[in-house]
Formats: C-alpha cells, sequence, structure tokens
C-alpha cells in the first residue's frame, strides 16, 4: 500500500477496506481507522487552515483535544461543521470536504492574511475600525467584512432530517472513561454486584493500551478485562458515547453516536442517544491530554502530539514520517523514540533535560536513535510541510544556549507534558488545584463526599499499575457508599506489564524553546486553532490584560471549538511566567459543559417542531374541525377563532356570528375555562379569603361572578362560581389563569390557611363546556332539555339546575357573558359531543349557529366584561372600574396593598369604551391623545379590545384612559404609529350594549 | 438538574416541580390591616447565600407544596417537608402546643430504571390519593389572551 | 492615553506590538475618595467614567473584588435594544441606545456596536397587539419601531419555520433596526479605560467586606466608606453596582431589598460561517439569538427559576432552551453547542431595575437589572453618576426607586407581579 501504512499491525481491520472521499479526492482506508489516521496513511498532510491567519494545518493530535484537522462532513440537510478529523470514523463512502479556505485548501486566498499578520495582534480590531464619526455605521461596513473572514465551517442551511432520542436513565455507578483505570473501576464494581455504566468516547474500550503494540502484554492485560466487563450482565458498556457534562444531584449529560459512523442511520433509528443519567456514584477516569511545545513554526503540518505519533503507529500502523524528531523532556518521550525507530523510522531525540536515566541513554543508542541531552526544537522548517528542524541547547527554562543547528526531517513530534482532563469534576467543583510536582492541576477534596470520585491520569496517576489502583480504589469507595462489599480486582492489577523506559516518570516542563532573553523566536502557536502565539500573551501582559479571565478574552486563547484543550496550560503558564508569579498564582479557567461540543439538535431531543409544548384540545375539538372552524391558539389550548360557513374572513365571519347570536341564538366551545371543585365545611370562607365579593350569602342553587386579586393588590383573574351543594362548589376561571388559580388556593390551603376543611380539585379536564347565548336560548334548550324547567321564574339569571340532554346528565348554569340571555351547559367530557350534536340537530328551527372566539370577544366588548387584554396583571380594580365589587367587611387576598397611594394616582389609565367615527376601526395597542397637543409621550392611555358592532352599527373598543370615568363624551384621538392609523373616537361607558341588563335577565 | 426527595412521591426530578419562591417570610394574619407587614410579606427579601428555605410543589405529582431547604450556592438540598406540616407546627408553636404530623418523611430508595424516553412514574402516594387532574408537563404562558 | 486607531495599529505593528502601553493603571488603594464604587462590572466602571467626565467629579475610586468585567458583564448574550413600553422605562433605555450609538468613538476603544436590527416574534393574536401597544409606545417616544408582518419575515428570515409544523405560528413580529449587538467585554474594557484616563482609579482584586459608618445600624447611620480586603477605604458617597449580590452587600449595610438572586444561562455554538445577521427574540418560549462576529451563535431563553447563586445552570432550562432553538430555526439542528454558562441575576419584585439614594446616608444603590442589564450600562452609568454627583435623579431614572414598592408605582413590563422567577 502506499504512503504511510505499514504492511502488518495496528488494530485496523484490513479484511475491510473502505474508501473514503476528501475534497472529492478518494482516500483508501480501513474499518478502524479514523479520517486522521486514513489521510495520514496516505501522507495527506495538509488537511486545514487555521481561523485568523489561514495558515497551513495538519493533524495534530489523536483525539478529542485535535485543535486543527477540522472538515466539512457529509453534504446536504446532514451537512456538519467543524467535524475532528480524529474522532470521525472511517466508513464506505464517507465525504468529507476541508473548510475556511478559498479557492482550495493549498491555495487559500485567505493566507493573505498572514502577510498583515504583525497589525493582527492581541485585541487589534478594539483599536480600530471605530470611524471617524460619532456613529456605527463605519464598523458596521468592517463588520460585515470581517464576519465573512471569520467563522470556520459553513453552516447548515437545510432541515436536520434524522431523529435525536432523550433516555432517563439511572445507575448505581458511572465511570466515565474506558481507559486503565475506567476500566478497572468498572470491573470492580461489577465484580461488586453494582449496576455499572461504563461510558467511552472511543468506538473502542482501552483507552491509552489502544496505543501499544497489538499482541503485546498490554493486550493481556486489555482483552480478559474487556471480555469479562462484556459478559457481566450488571454492566452496561456506552462506547461512542461521550460524558459532556456534570451537573447536581449526581446527573451527568451523555451523548451516545448511535449512526455517526454510517453514511445515515438506519431506518427507524436515531442519529444520537441523549442520556440524562442519574448517577448514585461516579468514577471519572478521563485521562490526560499532553500539551504542546512553544517554539517556531509548531503549528507546520507534521508537527504533531508525541503520543499521538505513537497512537497513529501502533493502533491504526501509519508511520507518521520516515525522518522524525521527537522534542520534549520527559522519559515517555524514549518509548515514542524507541518505537518509531523499530517501525524504520529515522530518529532524533532532543530531551531538554541536563541529565537523563543512564539505562534510558543505552536504550537509544539500541534502538539507533541519535540522542542529544539538553537540546530542543527551536523552529520548524518548511513551508506547506515540514522539511527540517533547527534544533540549539537550552535551559531548564527553555531558552536557548549556543548556537543552533538544522537536521532535515518530515515531522516533529512534541511532549510539554500532559494536563489531565478535570473539566467533568470541575464542572461540579469548581477550580482545581495545582500539583507541583505533577506539574498539572488535579482534582482536589471537595469536603462532603458527593458520590463523584476521579481515577488515573486524571486524579495524577502516571505508571500503569498506579493508574489501574487508583481505578480500583475510586470504585472501592463507591461500592461501599453504595452499601455492598468491595470486590479485589489484585489479579487484573498484578497482570499489567512493567514499563520498558519510564522509571521516575517525571513529567516533562520543556513548555517554549525561546531567545535569551525570553522573546519567541518567531511564530510560536499557543492557541493553533485560534492563532494566538506567544508574543499575544506577552503583549496581553503588556497592556494589564493580566488575569486568566482577561488573557482568555482579550487574546481569545482556549476559546475556540477545540476549547483550548491543548492550549490553556502554556498560555496560563507563559503569562505565570511574564507576572513573575506561580501557576496557581496566576490562576486557572473554569470549565464548562459540554467537555466537547453537542449536537443541538441532540439535547432538543423529539421536543421541537409541533411537539415543542403540548398541544390542549377540548372534547369537542374533532367536530369544530370538521363543521369547518378556523381554529386558534389561546395558551396551550386550540379554540375556534371563527367558522367559514359565516363568512369570507375573519371580520366577515365574526361580525356575522356576533349579529347572528344577537338576533336569534349562537353555542360556543368554552370548555377551556379553568374548573375547579371547591369542597368542604369552609368552602365559603374559603371563597370569601380569595375573591373579593362576598360568598357566604350565596344558597344552594345560585353562583356569582367573583373577581381575585394577586397579593400584591393587582387583579387576577374573574370567573363564575356556583354553589352546588351545602359544602362544595364549582369554580370556573379564565383560561389563561386556570393553573395559577389553582396553585395558589392550594398554596393558601397547605400553608396559611392550612386550618381550613377545604379541599380544591381541578376538574377543567372532566368537564366540557358549550354556552348558548341568544333571544332563542331558552326555546331552544327547552326543546332538548329534560328533567328541567326553563322558565323565567324557575330558573332566573344566576341560577343553575339540573337536566339530561340527549340523555347526558347536565348542569345548566344561567349565566351571561355575551348579555343576552344565557346558559352554560357542563356536561361530562365524555358526552361532550354527543350533547353539540343533539343541539346541531335540535336547533335548525331556532337558527342556531355555532361562533367563535373573535365573536365572543365582539359580543363581551359590546357589554363592556373585561378579558385577558385588560386583567394584563398590572390593572387594579379601579382601574377596571370593579372597586365597588370589594366587600369592605371582611378580608381578603391583595385587600391592603391594593389600597397604596399610588395605585390612586388619578393619572392611571382607567376602563371606558371608545366609539370609533368613521369607517376605518382602531387596532388593539393603539395609543390614546387629547384631541389637542403633541402626539407624544405615552399619550393618555391605550385600545385594550377592538371590535365591529353591527348591532351598534360602528367601530367600538375597550380602552383604559387616564382620569376616563371623568372624560364620558369627550373627543380623543386614537394613534396607530406603526399602522400609520389616526383616528378620531368618543370617550362614552364600556357598557356598550344593554347597560341595565334586560336582555341578559329576560 | 435538581432531584426532590417528595414526602410523598419519593425522590423526583426538577421538571415535575414547580418553584414557589421564599418560604422564610410568613403572611400576615388575615386580619392585619396595616401595610407593612404585608409590603415586607411580598416584597422584602434576605435572599441569603448559602441555605435558603423555599417552596416548591409537586406539580406534575401529588401537587403537594413543599419546603425546601437548599443550599443557593451548591444547590444542596438538606430537607424537604410538607408545608402543611410546616405550617400546623408553626401555628401550633405559637399556640405552645405540640404539632401533629399527618405525614413521617420516607426514607430515600433509587427510582426504578426507566429506559424510554419517558419520565418514571411517581411511585403510589404513601396517604391520601394524589389530588388534581395532571397538568401537562409544559404550560405555555401567553399573558396577552385570555377568557 | 496613547489614542487607538488604525495609524497606531500600524505603528505598533511594525516594532512588533512591543510598546503599547497599560490600557488601565494598577493603584494602590488611596486612604480618601469623594466616591467610592462598588462593583468593577459594566456598570460601575461606566458610572465612574461619567462622573468624572460629566461631572468633573475625579477622586473616584472603583473597587472590584476579582478582575473588571469579570460578572455579568462578560456573562450575557450582548443585545441592546430600546423596545420598553412602560413609563419610567422608555425613555431610559433610549438614553442607553444613544449612548451606544457614539460608544466607541466617546471612549475611544471598538466595542464593536452593531445595529444590525432585532425582532420581537409574535405567535399569536394577542401577542401581535401586545407588539402594536409596546410599538406605538416606541414611536411616540421617539423611538424606532416597524410592526412587520408574517409574508415579510419570510422574506427577510427564511431560515425560521414558517409550516404548519411549527406549534407556535409566526403572526409577525415587532422590529427595531437600530437594536442590535455589542462585544460585553470591550464595553467593560473600554469603560475602564476612558476613566482610568480622568484619573479614577480601578483597583482589582480588592473585596468589600463590610462598611465604615458613623450612627447606628440601618436606616439613620451614615455610610462614610467601605472595610476592604486591602483596608478601610473612606468615601463622601458609596455607590453599590454589583450585579447580582446586592443582596447580601446591601444586607452588610443593614438594608433589606426587594431582590432574588437568580441564575441565567447563556450558550454559544461552535464558530460558523453567517447564518444570521439580524437579532431574533421568540415570544413562546422566550428564546433569544443572534450571531457573533466571531461565527458562534450567541442565544437564551428563561431563568433556571429558582434561587441561585451559583454561576452553572441546569439541564431542564438547558432542554428548554435547544428545543426552542431547533423549533425556531430548524437548520441549526446539527450546529454543535461549544458553551453554556450563567451569570447570577439581580431580579426585583417588578423586573424594573433600582437607581436611586438609599434610606442610608451616603450609600447609593444601582442594581436590580434583571436580565435587561447589559442594553442598560452606558443610561445606568450616566444616571447613577447623575443621582450621585446631584444627590437627586435624573428624569430618566426618576422611577428606579427603592420605594416604588411600597408605594404601588411597579415598572411591570410583564405583568407578571411579584415573583422575580417569572420576570
Amino acid at each position: 500500500m502506499s504512503g504511510r501504512r505499514l504492511e502488518s499491525g495496528g488494530r485496523i481491520d484490513r479484511a475491510k477496506p473502505v474508501t473514503l472521499r476528501f475534497d472529492g479526492r478518494p482516500i483508501s482506508a480501513f474499518r478502524g481507522d479514523t479520517l486522521a489516521s486514513a489521510l495520514l496513511a496516505q501522507d495527506e498532510r495538509l488537511v486545514a487552515r487555521s481561523f485568523k491567519l489561514h495558515r497551513p494545518r495538519g493533524v495534530f493530535s489523536a483525539g478529542a483535544e485535535e485543535p486543527n484537522a477540522l472538515v466539512h462532513l457529509r453534504a446536504g440537510g446532514r451537512h456538519e461543521p467543524n467535524a475532528r478529523m480524529t474522532q470521525i470514523e472511517a466508513y464506505e463512502g464517507l465525504l468529507a470536504s476541508s473548510q475556511n479556505a478559498w479557492p482550495s485548501l493549498r491555495a487559500d486566498f485567505g493566507a493573505v492574511a498572514g502577510l498583515a499578520s504583525p497589525a493582527l495582534g492581541a485585541g487589534f480590531y478594539y483599536k480600530t475600525f471605530m470611524g471617524p464619526l460619532r456613529s456605527t455605521r463605519f464598523w458596521m461596513l468592517c463588520e460585515a467584512a470581517i464576519r465573512r473572514a471569520a467563522g470556520m465551517g459553513r453552516p447548515p442551511r437545510d432541515p436536520d432530517p434524522d431523529a435525536y432520542e432523550k433516555v432517563n436513565g439511572f445507575t448505581d455507578l458511572l465511570v466515565v472513561g474506558g481507559g486503565p483505570s475506567g476500566l478497572a473501576a468498572a470491573l470492580a464494581a461489577a465484580r461488586a454486584g453494582a449496576e455499572v455504566t461504563l461510558v467511552e468516547q472511543d468506538f473502542a474500550l482501552g483507552g491509552s493500551l489502544l496505543s501499544e503494540p497489538i499482541g503485546g502484554a498490554h493486550d493481556a492485560l486489555l482483552i480478559p478485562m474487556r471480555a469479562e466487563l462484556e459478559a457481566a450482565p450488571n454492566v452496561r458498556i456506552l462506547t461512542r458515547t461521550t460524558a459532556f457534562g456534570a451537573y447536581e444531584s449526581g446527573v451527568f449529560g451523555l451523548i451516545e453516536r448511535l449512526s455517526d459512523h454510517h453514511t445515515a442511520p438506519p431506518p427507524g433509528q436515531p442519529r444520537q442517544r441523549y442520556w440524562v443519567m442519574r448517577a448514585r456514584q461516579a468514577v471519572l477516569a478521563a485521562g490526560a491530554i499532553e500539551r504542546p511545545i512553544g517554539f517556531a513554526g509548531n503549528d507546520r503540518p507534521g508537527v504533531m502530539l508525541a503520543g499521538a505519533m505513537r497512537a497513529y503507529l501502533h493502533r491504526f500502523a501509519v508511520q507518521v514520517g520516515a525522518k522524525i524528531v521527537l522534542s520534549g523532556a520527559s522519559d515517555d518521550l524514549y518509548e515514542v523514540a524507541a518505537d518509531l525507530a523499530a517501525s524504520g523510522a529515522e530518529v532524533t531525540l532532543c530531551d531538554a533535560r541536563a541529565e537523563a536515566p543512564q539505562t534510558l541513554i543505552d536504550a537509544m543508542r539500541e534502538a539507533g536513535v541519535s540522542h542529544r541531552l539538553g537540546w530542543a526544537v527551536a523552529k520548524s522548517q518548511g513551508a506547506r510541510e515540514i522539511e527540517g528542524a533547527t534544533l540549539v541547547a537550552v535551559d531548564a527554562e527553555g531558552r536557548a544556549l549556543g548556537p543552533m543547528e538544522t537536521v532535515r526531517c518530515d515531522a516533529i513530534g512534541v511532549s510539554g507534558g500532559w494536563t489531565p482532563a478535570v473539566h467533568l469534576w470541575s464542572q461540579r467543583f469548581g477550580k482545581p488545584i495545582y500539583d507541583q510536582a505533577r506539574d498539572a492541576f488535579l482534582p482536589r477534596p471537595v469536603g462532603r463526599d458527593q458520590g463523584i470520585r476521579a481515577a488515573g491520569r486524571m486524579a495524577g496517576a502516571e505508571t500503569l499499575a498506579a493508574r489501574l489502583k487508583s481505578g480500583a480504589g475510586a470504585s472501592a469507595a463507591a461500592v461501599t457508599a453504595l452499601g455492598l462489599q468491595p470486590a479485589d480486582i489484585e489479579d487484573v492489577v498484578d497482570s499489567s506489564p512493567t514499563p520498558r523506559f519510564c522509571e521516575t516518570g517525571a513529567p516533562g516542563r520543556l513548555r517554549w524553546v525561546v531567545r535569551t532573553d525570553g522573546a519567541p523566536f518567531g511564530k510560536s502557536f499557543v492557541d493553533l486553532q485560534h492563532d494566538v502565539t506567544l508574543s499575544d500573551v506577552d503583549q496581553a501582559y503588556r497592556e494589564g490584560y493580566v488575569s486568566v479571565e482577561h488573557l482568555k478574552r482579550y487574546t481569545t486563547t482556549g476559546m475556540a471549538a477545540d476549547q483550548g484543550k491543548t492550549a490553556n496550560m502554556l498560555a496560563l503558564a507563559r503569562m505565570a511566567w511574564l507576572r513573575g508569579a506561580t501557576i496557581p498564582e496566576a490562576g486557572t479557567t473554569t470549565f464548562r459543559p459540554p467537555y466537547t461540543g453537542v449536537a443541538i439538535g441532540a439535547l432538543a431531543g423529539r421536543e421541537v417542531g409541533r411537539r415543542l409544548r403540548p398541544v390542549r384540545r377540548t372534547p369537542l375539538h374533532d367536530l369544530h374541525e370538521r363543521e369547518g372552524a378556523e381554529m386558534t391558539e389561546v395558551g396551550a389550548w386550540m379554540r375556534p377563532w371563527w367558522y367559514r360557513a359565516s363568512g369570507a374572513d375573519l371580520v366577515e365571519a365574526y361580525v356575522a356570528e356576533a349579529a347572528h347570536v344577537r338576533d336569534y341564538v349562537g353555542m360556543v366551545d368554552v370548555s377551556t375555562l379553568g374548573k375547579i371543585a371547591v369542597q368542604g365545611p369552609d368552602a365559603a370562607e374559603f371563597l370569601n379569603r380569595v375573591y373579593v365579593n362576598g360568598w357566604k350569602s350565596l344558597a344552594v342553587g345560585r353562583l356569582r361572578y367573583g373577581v381575585m386579586l394577586r397579593e400584591d393588590g393587582f387583579v387576577m383573574d374573574d370567573g363564575a362560581t356556583a354553589r352546588l351543594a351545602e359544602h362544595e362548589y364549582f369554580m370556573s376561571t379564565t383560561t389563561a389563569q386556570a393553573a395559577k388559580v389553582l396553585s395558589m388556593a392550594e398554596h393558601l390551603l397547605q400553608t396559611a390557611w392550612a386550618d381550613l376543611k377545604t379541599h380544591v380539585t381541578s376538574v377543567t379536564d372532566e368537564w366540557a363546556a358549550i354556552a348558548v347565548a341568544g333571544p332563542n336560548a331558552r326555546a331552544l334548550l327547552s326543546s332538548v332539555c329534560r328533567g328541567a324547567d326553563l322558565s323565567r321564574d324557575a330558573l332566573p339569571n344566576n341560577h343553575w339546575t339540573e337536566a339530561t340532554l340527549s340523555g347526558a346528565p347536565i348542569r345548566l348554569h344561567r349565566m351571561s357573558y355575551s348579555g343576552e340571555l344565557a346558559y352554560e351547559i357542563y356536561v361530562r367530557s365524555g358526552y361532550a359531543q354527543a350533547v353539540w350534536s343533539a343541539l346541531r340537530a335540535a336547533g335548525a328551527p331556532f337558527q342556531l349557529k355555532a361562533y367563535g372566539t373573535e365573536a365572543m370577544g365582539a359580543l363581551r366588548i359590546e357589554k363592556g366584561h373585561i378579558a385577558g387584554a385588560e386583567i394584563d396583571g398590572r390593572t387594579t380594580l379601579r382601574d377596571l372600574g370593579l372597586e365597588r365589587m370589594a366587600s369592605r367587611r371582611k378580608p381578603f387576598v391583595g385587600g391592603v396593598l391594593k389600597n397604596r397611594d399610588a395605585l390612586f394616582d388619578p393619572e392611571r389609565p382607567r376602563l371606558v369604551g371608545l366609539r370609533i367615527r368613521g369607517e376605518a376601526g382602531a387596532q388593539s395597542g393603539s395609543l390614546v391623545f387629547p384631541k389637542k397637543g403633541a402626539l407624544e409621550g405615552h399619550g393618555d392611555g391605550w385600545v385594550s379590545s377592538v371590535a365591529y358592532s353591527k348591532t351598534l352599527g360602528g367601530h367600538i373598543a375597550l380602552a383604559l384612559v387616564a382620569r376616563g370615568p371623568d372624560r364620558m363624551g369627550e373627543e380623543v384621538r386614537v394613534v396607530n404609529f406603526v399602522g400609520e392609523q389616526e383616528l378620531s373616537a368618543e370617550i362614552v361607558s364600556p357598557h356598550f350594549y344593554d347597560p341595565d341588563g334586560t336582555r341578559q335577565n329576560g | 438538574m435538581l432531584r426532590l426527595e417528595c414526602p410523598i412521591c419519593g425522590l423526583r426530578d426538577e421538571s415535575e416541580f414547580s418553584y414557589g419562591g421564599d418560604a422564610s417570610v410568613t403572611r400576615p394574619a388575615d386580619g392585619e390591616r396595616a401595610m407593612r407587614p404585608w409590603l415586607d410579606y411580598v416584597f422584602c427579601r434576605d435572599n441569603p447565600r448559602g441555605r435558603h428555605l423555599e417552596y416548591w410543589q409537586h406539580q406534575h405529582g401529588c401537587r403537594q407544596w413543599l419546603v425546601v431547604e437548599r443550599n443557593t450556592l451548591t444547590h444542596e438540598i438538606t430537607s424537604v417537608r410538607l408545608a402543611r406540616d410546616v405550617a400546623r407546627e408553626a401555628a401550633a408553636a405559637k399556640a405552645g402546643a405540640p404539632a401533629s404530623k399527618t405525614t413521617e418523611t420516607i426514607d430515600p430508595e433509587p427510582a426504578p430504571a426507566v429506559e424510554a424516553s419517558t419520565e418514571a412514574p411517581p411511585r403510589k402516594p404513601r396517604k391520601r390519593a394524589a389530588t388534581g387532574a395532571r397538568k401537562r408537563r409544559k404550560t405555555t404562558p401567553a399573558p396577552e389572551t385570555s377568557s | 492615553m496613547t489614542r487607538y486607531s488604525a495609524l497606531a495599529v500600524m505603528r505598533h505593528a511594525l516594532s512588533g506590538n512591543k510598546h503599547w502601553p497599560r490600557a488601565w493603571r494598577d493603584p494602590a488603594p488611596k486612604p480618601r475618595y469623594d466616591v467610592v464604587i462598588v462593583g468593577g462590572g459594566g456598570h460601575g466602571l461606566a458610572t465612574a467614567y461619567y462622573l468624572a467626565k460629566e461631572h468633573g467629579v475625579r477622586n473616584v475610586a472603583v473597587v472590584e473584588k476579582g478582575w473588571l468585567g469579570g460578572g455579568n458583564t462578560g456573562r450575557n448574550t450582548t443585545i441592546f435594544r430600546s423596545n420598553y413600553m412602560i413609563p419610567g422605562n422608555t425613555l431610559f433605555y433610549e438614553r442607553s441606545m444613544k449612548l451606544w450609538e457614539s460608544l466607541s468613538q466617546e471612549l475611544n476603544f471598538n466595542a464593536m456596536v452593531s445595529q444590525r436590527g432585532q425582532y420581537n416574534l409574535a405567535h399569536s393574536p394577542g401577542q401581535l397587539d401586545a407588539q402594536r401597544r409596546r410599538g406605538n409606545v416606541m414611536r411616540a417616544n421617539g423611538i424606532d419601531a416597524a410592526l412587520v408582518d408574517r409574508e415579510t419575515l419570510r422574506r427577510r428570515l427564511p431560515m425560521l419555520d414558517y409550516s404548519a409544523n411549527a406549534r407556535f405560528p409566526i403572526h409577525g413580529a415587532l422590529y427595531q433596526r437600530r437594536a442590535g449587538t455589542a462585544r460585553h467585554d470591550a464595553v467593560a474594557w473600554g469603560y475602564a479605560r476612558a476613566a482610568d484616563a480622568l484619573g479614577v482609579d480601578i483597583i482589582q482584586q480588592c473585596e468589600v467586606t463590610g462598611f465604615l459608618r458613623e450612627g447606628a445600624g440601618g436606616a439613620g447611620a451614615t455610610i462614610t466608606g467601605v472595610a476592604t480586603t486591602r483596608g478601610p477605604i473612606k468615601a463622601g458617597k458609596v455607590g453599590l453596582a454589583v450585579a447580582g449580590h446586592s443582596g447580601h452587600l446591601a444586607a452588610k449595610a443593614g438594608l433589606r431589598l426587594p431582590i432574588e438572586s437568580h441564575c441565567l444561562q447563556a450558550f454559544v455554538s461552535e464558530p460558523l460561517k453567517p447564518m444570521l445577521d439580524v437579532v431574533i427574540g421568540m415570544g413562546a418560549p422566550h428564546f433569544y439569538i443572534s450571531q457573533s462576529d466571531k461565527g458562534g451563535m450567541v442565544f437564551g431563553g428563561d431563568l433556571d427559576g429558582f434561587n441561585s447563586y451559583a454561576q452553572a445552570g441546569g439541564l431542564p432550562r438547558i432542554e428548554d432552551v435547544m428545543s426552542a432553538a431547533k423549533a425556531l430555526m430548524p437548520s441549526i439542528s446539527r450546529v454543535k453547542l461549544l458553551r453554556h454558562w450563567s451569570g447570577v441575576m439581580d431580579m426585583t419584585m417588578d423586573g424594573s431595575p433600582i437607581i436611586s439614594k438609599t434610606p442610608i446616608d451616603g450609600l447609593y444603590l444601582n442594581g436590580g437589572w434583571c436580565y435587561g442589564g447589559f442594553k442598560a450600562t452606558p443610561a445606568s452609568g450616566w444616571c447613577f453618576a447623575w443621582t450621585l454627583a446631584k444627590d437627586e435623579p435624573h428624569r430618566d431614572n426618576a422611577r428606579f426607586t427603592l420605594d416604588r414598592f411600597d408605594r404601588g408605582a411597579h415598572l411591570d413590563e410583564k405583568g407578571m407581579g411579584p415573583a422575580p422567577y417569572l420576570h
């Protein structure tokens, strides 16, 4: 095979070749490859362009920390920007293309930014683009250009065709990380009999063990562990799953990528599954991330983390270069060197330390590695690819000591030490603590046991044996906390191979290679994705942006799509060095979820589109649709707005419907009203306390209109309540406030009024309600109702009676919202359609028509009844002309605070009616101004509800107007600025129609 | 996501509950005619950084109002009690008599694992039957629409 | 203060950017100042700047317990607008708008004030009526506003869901052309640099632990300075501008406030090429979104809904916000959420702020910003400076008093009543 793929070895399935396409070019690979390993195998070095300077970039890592290798994945509705090559599994037909490059990756026009780069220093945009004039114009011109240049991937344009699934998970022990320590933790808990969930972001378990030679001693450790876990009935293994966030109460957010390794999800399968995992205990074993080293040109394609080189060698059988220079200051670098040399590469190892253990030096000689102590890479040479490395002798601080020397090479491996992946831990417990010896931030004790423990490299354990032990230890503690007997996994720990090279386990300290005065040799990148260099950090320091938060925000280091997984420590160390402070003094960045990016669609799950919120339908919904009703949203409910049979459009229809009710009879579905059963010996007392008006005198068989306030004295709700029996009342609320009223009632009855023998129950869904209104209402109902005398004397207004209608037991409330002779039929939801149909059937001779909410609104406006537009949470009894309802003889909710001075300000708008002059109607939300004077400020008030009244022969409105009740007959202007409309109107009483109520009492 | 140990229904998710605000303020007696006590009750808050007594209602469960003690910095929950018990005790304390509890707080038990896209159903109420029709999980606030 | 300009950027580029001066000094606290502002966020720094600039009060210190701009100034969704309906709010936010429009030149610091326009969607006839009322109030007060119908929206914002599948159909929107976004950090830094140049001492890493006072605690006492982790600092007047922490700081002065602290989350996606060039607000459920100049989609929704001082939000709200995002813009589904964080908000009992003297002599309060704090920054500083300098409120903050609840003079834009978690 061509390129850099080795003839044998690796954990790829050579029996399953697949073909991928990158920028249209076919790339042959195997199952088990990632897009990154496939491209490296074909010696494709240049794979991306950087964010700001559009510099050529190559694959830098072998995992989730990848800062460079981002691509467009798939196309059309499945297009995904900024996908990490290092985590994209190779599958047949994989389609990827480079992003942030035009016209092509090799010849990217944006690279001219490189020429201007000196002027593009940290925060340069805060200092220019302001323009001469005191306006935002000039900046907005520049912004348009900047925004086209900025941003990485192209956004998706089409809706996502795939489905996502949310699962509520429960587990005894959640283990995050399938590396050695995670495996040990899971195994120990499994043996102890706990329900274990093991989460691994890779598609294979093993973590760092996968970077070891296949068939070696490490496999002898891995394979039995994996087998035992896979066989255990009490272990759930979730691979391709990222624990993206840790939340309170032991809840973790997981994303399981079910189908991302296929071209498309299998039929009926979701793309991803979002787990809300409730874990009684958790062991975090997320491992550690290798750090880069700051030297000139440390971003060129071919510069790669040393550990990644080993991963590509052993896991993917890819030798990333023929001539490789390694630079760092740690023992584990020697293992990388030896393995690369063994694979046939020519290796130069620069260990910046002054000395190293003799055994290591001997080993290098045996391996044929040219070895330099006290040396490091100062510059990379080449253009789009590495052609050489300039080496220099350095001191402990990475400062150049002597002359430079350039060697030819095609790859540079770097190791600036390791950063434990404490992200999840830090999300829950805040700042980690700096460990001087390990030069790393580690989880600290969090006082009271929170059931979350760290293990492995993440907890500072270095050697393999130590990591296994730490996993087992954390697991044992969790198992004990679960009340189980810890189990022993000594057999596993003992089987861990002894390391070939790592003797002291001492971590690297080489952060950068710089001039003697500490200045960089050239562009030395800290944050590869955002093009932040050591010089940018130096400049931020100079300008006083010295806190970590300021540094991040001013230079944007660590703010890119990779969240600075490789960058943060280097930037922090540089700032600490500049300030002459220790690293903990310089601070640490706080980690925010998610650990890696999560598709918004995955978290949205199925609650999108029409399932965004539940829809509430009345028992009559189907009938309405069959009868040609235009439905409308009323809060969560769907209600008939108007009937197509009544007119060509909304206006024509509602005017006709309203007029018809006045002339004959109409019916409307009012099932959405909140209905509350109020029961108990103290029910009357309860009503007396929640409503402003009195209830003690209400006799069985009668009903009464009531208004209630919030505790702060503003009007909250209104509605009628019927007394069904000595100790039983039936309360109705407005549609919008139903839930609030019930909750308030329950709250008072369970706290301040716990002594009241009263119980409230929502019966909204149990009862349907149909209002029948109009002169013919009595005649119609008498013809269909059995067992009740509906005559005026037998059933006067505000009384109720029981009856049957087409066999269904109903309760007939005589009350009027429309101002006509009217009844409300209350019937069990199950009978609702039968009753409605029976009314329809019997209705013809009485000219019965159904009407919708718009006509209902028009009727109540003619009558001057208030509704949601007037009860907007800001109006008082007085504002609405209802103060006379308030009883002076008893306390009620809001009764004291309603008397605050400002609520009696004469300038407060109060309810009036408006007769609009002329043919055009007013619009709700128009403002009311005096006849004379400027149209400015907030005016005298505003129009809350409008209607055309055929009955009154004109346009009318309800409005709240300052001093309104004292201005009857006054001419005012009604102005709708946003509709370019100015009308004149006369202030009148809001009770336009039948003010003394002869019709409704008739 | 908070998880509250409802004395009636057991350990349940935050999304089943609705928040009711500060529970450390006491509502004045209904007969109270002075303005200040009502102003303090409705508007003034200690707003502590740390231990906070607050009302929650198990709206999509037993509909009981609860008094929860929670740390506003860490969200650690240290006690959950039925509001009616707290109220009765307060009343009894005023009267000087010992309070009679209606329900005893139950020990936490692990909720059953449910791996469907639905919440696990609340366990059978210990005492009185769950009251009130289940409201939908989310009802949309639309202040401008009514009646 | 070296003037920032394209020329300066070029000149410094030639010398490798090695000679940029500090943006602001790092002074040690003096024993006494005429005014000490507690809180080095946008509001505190703006207050100090306008005290020095407009009122010649230059012996001023801003004390900040952490790093300036580290609170809600750096944790919001960077939107500014002036579409407020209630008398007392309307003109205040318009003053802020006018200050935004020339802020970069005023401070000689590019705050990236981008008047890209904001649409507030209405999802029912009732909501459209409410938007019309709001729009009319704006227009009558000389503020730009337009009511846009569904068809126009479909043309201008094709990425939204107009299909029958939408749970909340889009009926129209209230549009404010002058609304937009600004670079939140730059606002804090710009004010800091300009205030510093006028002699204001900005003292970071200095936490206020108590107040120096004469007379008894609570009302009737006189505040004469602050006790800090860097020693006592005497002051003629002390102004609090401490975002979500007004409550417990005022408590140190013996003051109980009509304020609760609540957690508001904000979200940002991975960086993308231009996807959305305006700000969109959704009426049901509450949701707002824009795209930053770096390319990240920046969005948010409602409060977490219970008292909180924790700067980390919970999953239920996260799910709500993601659902709203995808319901509004179906194409955002495969875009990756990159980071979510949260800020602690001062939530008042009516959802409107407080800029006022307190019953305690020498103590002035700027707080209760709920989640409208960022857009208010310039006017908040301008009006608080006025109030501190003249000992009386300016017309534009005259109604932002502490005693308005006692009097019943609420400023309740939402009509939700005294339930901070609902505003």
